[in-house]
């Protein structure tokens, strides 16, 4: 048996909340980067991929109601099929298929492509789009917000898997 | 103090010093990692990135020197549950925490591990968190300041 504290058991956690809370603030101030108290983390994603080009829903729209793009979905068959942008091609990206390289060549270099995968935080159209660059794509435009940022716009999704399979050379 | 009682509740309490103090090496890794939760609104990503490996690591490391045991297991159990309660609902809209994206198929493997391994972890917060209530005896009225 031991003695309770005169804190009783409420206490000593407001006690450590504070604490903590303390020594938080307290080292973050001293450290050689500190991390900021506001980050725009949109922002943050993108710069990350600062040479890649980007396009805003507004544009993507626009680009979709005149056809001059081909959109380039990176998804999963699973995601593509529950719902896609009308008329993308579904390639899923997997950075580890030894044939992706063969893969991404089937596209057309002649369009402009919008690759796309699910949201903002999603890293698989900006593979993509690197990939495309390596392999001399000079066309290729990134849509960051992905499908739910589609999804967003009220625009009109298609469903189902991809009507000539996946996009192959 | 009985080895069963100290050796779940040193423990317990290393596995929190150890996770906050990788966190707490890295902030900026972390606040991505809670980003790419999307659970919090962007504002509160950093904020919370930045308190909650300390809470980790403070409570921690009172519950491996036996100080202010009952209140740094409290704290501690309710972060397991909140853990566990972000990573169920990521489970339940097929969230990939790791790459951010939403898949209808793969990535529900690797959350489903995380969850069970939480799930162990918490049954063990709770069983040290009875103890330490259990073997600390609140001193009668007459003896309190």
């Amino acid at each position: 048996m031991k003695n309770a504290s005169p804190l009783g058991i409420a206490g000593e956690a407001l006690l450590l909340a504070v604490l903590s809370l303390v020594l938080a603030g307290g080292v973050n101030m001293f450290r050689p980067h500190p991390l900021p108290y506001v980050q725009d983390w949109s922002a943050t994603i993108r710069e990350r991929y600062a040479d890649r080009e980007f396009v805003d829903l507004a544009e993507a729209q626009r680009l979709w109601l005149t056809g001059e793009a081909l959109f380039v979905d990176a998804r999963d068959a699973g995601s593509y099929a529950q719902g896609h942008i009308p008329g993308a091609l579904h390639l899923p990206f997997d950075a580890f298929d030894p044939d992706m390289a063969t893969r991404l060549s089937a596209l057309p270099e002649d369009r402009l492509l919008v690759v796309y995968c699910s949201s903002i935080s999603c890293g698989l159209s900006h593979e993509m789009a690197q990939n495309l660059d390596f392999l001399g794509y000079d066309k290729v435009v990134v849509l960051a917000e992905g499908f739910v940022g589609w999804q967003s716009l009220d625009a009109p999704v298609e469903q189902g898997p991809a009507a000539g399979g996946e996009v192959s050379p | 103090m009985r080895l069963v009682t100290v050796v779940p509740r040193v423990v317990f309490g290393l596995l929190f010093v150890w996770a906050g103090a990788v966190k707490i090496a890295d902030p900026h890794a972390f606040a991505e990692t809670v980003f790419n939760y999307q659970i919090l609104p962007d504002v509160l990503v950093n904020p919370v990135a930045l308190y909650l490996p300390w809470l980790e690591a403070v409570c921690g490391l009172f519950l491996v020197v036996g100080a202010f045991t009952r209140g740094a297991a409290l704290v501690l159990c309710t972060l397991m549950l909140v853990f566990l309660a972000a990573l169920g609902y990521n489970f339940h809209r097929g969230l990939d925490v790791a790459c951010g994206c939403f898949s209808a198929g793969g990535g529900e493997s690797d959350l489903a591990a995380n969850i069970l391994r939480d799930v162990t972890i918490l049954l063990l917060g709770l069983l040290v968190l009875a103890r330490e209530v259990r073997v600390t005896r609140t001193a009668p009225p007459e003896l309190q300041p």
